[in-house]
């Protein structure tokens, strides 16, 4: 664990300060004010985003660093369009999540800007591992309600929220296109760059599962006519530690070396 | 619900919850034996199970008739699984069994540069597994690397005098700035650092002003160049490839005598700020050193050099190296897919006595390790002994010619002149991507699109009302 003390790092601690800030006003039930020092964390992590762009030379979704980078600025705009559209709260969550989503980018990875590699200079690129970090971030928070259903139980909705059980389903509905993009976007990419648009790579099966489990959850929630709750909460819950197993198990230990090392 | 559908259902789960354990265990298994696990005879009828399931769930189910979304998705995965299906190894088997004819799935090609293959290999390049109906000819090869920037290149010195121990370390240097190498009574300046110069260097003309600038011109005829610390123009008159001077009636002149011998010189005009118009000869400096000029200037003439021998280079440094009143112009080069890169100054120590058996004083330049940005290989397919189609294939950008993909693969490091490439069939693909495809549209149609259109209408009616 290193801390970085550099423009880079000093935007990401700051993102992470007004972040918990946001936190500490939201349980206070100071709502508004949360939400503006919850905005300046989403613009200090925009920032944040734009200068490692500039610093590296390429979008920043190259690495797990600029993965998780990346993630930091995702919760501000996901909890303002859950609200708005979608009627779905958990914006608490959302701030404690963010900052946490910035840890590993503050503390455990390195900030080496790195050139992009052959195989990464591909318009794909960018579409391919930006489906799967906004899916990824919309199912974290499928998962954070999913669990609150398994501890607490249905509800039925308050201050026209959707109830969590209909919480949990409309995040899933608005992740899953993106996880399909994912996949779908990989294997055009797989067959361009690897002569394969399918190879077995850990990496691939790993993403195929998670998939999988999503498509599990909407199969079962058909089947079992809405009326099993907890085993679709416990469903959506699985398809997450799934996800996470795919994003960091898979590149972090060696167990899995494959032609998706370098990410 | 019917039971029929409730059996397709518990089908389509089970069969889905069966995917998800076999996938996590083919992520443990690793790439090659979980596509053997896959590829197997008794998960080949899984798919074709799978498949069904799909397709009698669109047959079954008229919800899936009347949502795009739905149904896109389901005829996609059963695409995605035939295509897959027909495209494999054994699809091919069986195609070719059933009169198909035989077509090489997928296996490599090894081609040297201007050399022609179409036999098909394996991955260790021992068994042929078929021929192409076409060969492959590759034009050229190149790697491109990500260049340094030039502050991150630095200079060293290794020097070993007869009584002192070995020293080596680093030279803090300056472009166009003369630096003393330490440990020895030799002056580096460093007058250019050229990233991924050109294989052939051109002939220039080195010219020193009094105020010890150095510049380097184009050593063309015709090229000019203004020095305007003093005022004076250079021109290059002529271009002796072997300069001999002559006697005819008196009077000396030089003249060109390229069969008998090497020492190229070039021919200057000086125009001066005052109007007076000189001519001089330059000439290489192994053959005078450099010349000292009237007005004070120094110029010699740098012969064309042939840099790429084997192996392209990644950088040359234009060093000018001063001992006393010894002069000597060098170039300092390190190799594509190298860091490091040394110059004996043996020219500025011809007393090789007065050091150990490692000789004259050495500097040397390193730099970080090289990253390549790019692979290019300039392919032909050759057909019926004529040029059908032509490409620089790089990885992400591959040739696509006769039923066949062809990719560049890997490049044998030690010649940089033979490279091996990667191809597969194309059959199927097609399939394969309308089902990929169908899947994605479908699942943005029913989870998205859909949605928000009922949305918009409903919003519609309520202000309409």
């Amino acid at each position: 664990m290193a801390i970085k003390l550099t423009i880079q790092g000093l935007l990401i601690y700051a993102t992470m300060a007004l972040y918990v800030a946001a936190f500490a006003a939201r349980i206070c039930r100071c709502r508004k004010p949360a939400m503006w020092v919850y905005g300046a964390g989403f613009a200090t992590a925009l920032a944040s985003v734009v200068y490692r762009g500039f610093d590296a030379g390429h979008a920043p979704l190259s690495n797990l660093f600029e993965v998780f980078l990346f993630l930091g600025m995702l919760p501000f705009p996901l909890s303002v369009f859950c609200r708005q559209v979608l009627r779905i709260g958990g914006e608490a969550a959302d701030m404690l999540i963010g900052a946490l989503l910035l840890f590993p980018a503050g503390f455990v990875f390195s900030a080496e800007p790195q050139r992009l590699p052959p195989s990464l200079q591909t318009p794909i690129f960018v579409p391919h591992v930006a489906a799967y970090v906004v899916a990824y971030a919309v199912m974290a928070k499928a998962a954070l309600a999913a669990a609150a259903q398994l501890i607490r139980g249905s509800d039925a909705g308050r201050q026209g929220l959707v109830p969590r059980e209909q919480a949990v389903y409309r995040l899933i509905c608005l992740g899953f296109p993106l996880l399909t993009a994912g996949l779908v976007l990989g294997a055009f990419w797989g067959k361009l760059a690897w002569g394969n648009w399918w190879n077995w790579d850990p990496k691939e099966l790993w993403s195929l599962a998670s998939w999988l489990v999503y498509l599990g959850y909407f199969h079962f929630r058909y089947v079992s006519q809405r009326r099993r709750a907890r085993t679709e909460a416990a469903i959506a819950v699985l398809g997450f530690v799934v996800i996470v197993t795919t994003l960091l198990w898979v590149n972090l230990s060696k167990l899995f070396a494959g032609l998706h090392s370098y990410a | 619900m019917s039971t029929l559908r409730r059996i397709l259902l518990w089908g389509g789960l089970a069969c889905i919850a069966a995917l998800i354990i076999l996938s996590i265990t083919g992520a443990f298994l690793g790439a090659e034996r979980a596509e053997e696990l896959f590829s197997s005879a008794p998960l080949a009828a899984c798919w074709v199970l799978l498949a069904t399931v799909a397709a009698a769930a669109v047959v079954s189910f008229r919800r899936l008739l009347r949502s795009p979304g739905l149904l896109g998705m389901h005829l996609g995965w059963a695409l995605v699984i035939v295509g897959g299906l027909a495209g494999s190894p054994a699809g091919h088997r069986l195609a070719a069994g059933m009169g198909g004819g035989p077509k090489v799935h997928h296996g490599y090609l090894a081609v040297g540069q201007a050399g022609a293959s179409d036999e098909v290999m394996d991955e260790q390049m021992r068994l042929t597994l078929g021929r192409l109906p076409f060969e492959i000819e590759l034009k050229s090869f190149r790697p491109e690397y990500y260049p340094v920037e030039p502050e991150r290149w630095q200079f060293g010195y290794n020097v070993a005098p007869g009584k002192g121990p070995p020293a080596e370390g680093k030279i803090d240097w300056q472009l166009n700035k003369p630096v003393e190498i330490p440990h020895t009574d030799t002056c580096l300046r460093v007058i250019e650092i050229d990233q991924n110069p050109p294989q052939v260097t051109p002939a220039m003309l080195c010219v020193t002003t009094p105020a010890g600038e150095v510049h380097l011109m184009p050593g063309a005829v015709g090229s000019e160049f203004l020095l305007k610390s003093s005022g004076a123009r250079l021109k290059i008159k002529k271009v002796f490839k072997n300069i001999k001077i002559v006697e005819d009636q008196g009077r000396r002149h030089a003249v060109d005598a390229p069969r008998e011998g090497d020492d190229p010189a070039a021919e200057l005009e000086v125009r001066l700020a005052d109007g007076r118009v000189l001519q001089h000869y330059a000439f290489t400096p192994e053959l005078t050193g450099p010349e000292e000029w009237g007005d004070g200037l120094d110029i010699v003439y740098l012969r064309p050099r042939l840099a790429y021998e084997y192996r392209p280079l990644r950088v040359a440094a234009m060093l000018q190296l001063t001992r006393g009143k010894n002069t000597h112009l060098g170039v300092l080069v390190v190799r594509q897919g190298e860091h490091h890169g040394e110059l004996p100054l043996r020219h500025l120590y011809p007393d090789s006595e007065a050091w150990k058996a490692d000789g004259a004083p050495r500097i040397f330049l390193a730099g970080p390790p090289q990253q390549v940005k790019s692979y290019k290989a300039d392919v032909a397919v050759i057909e019926d002994g004529r040029e059908a189609a032509r490409k620089v294939i790089e990885i992400n950008k591959p040739l696509h010619y006769g039923g066949y993909h062809v990719y560049y693969d890997d490049v044998e490091q030690e010649e940089w002149n033979s490279v091996r490439l990667f191809v597969r069939s194309d059959s199927y693909l097609r399939v394969a991507y309308a089902g990929l495809f169908l899947l994605c549209a479908g699942a943005f149609w029913h989870f998205w699109l859909a949605p928000a259109v009922r949305f918009a209408r409903s919003a519609w009616k309520w202000r309409s009302s």
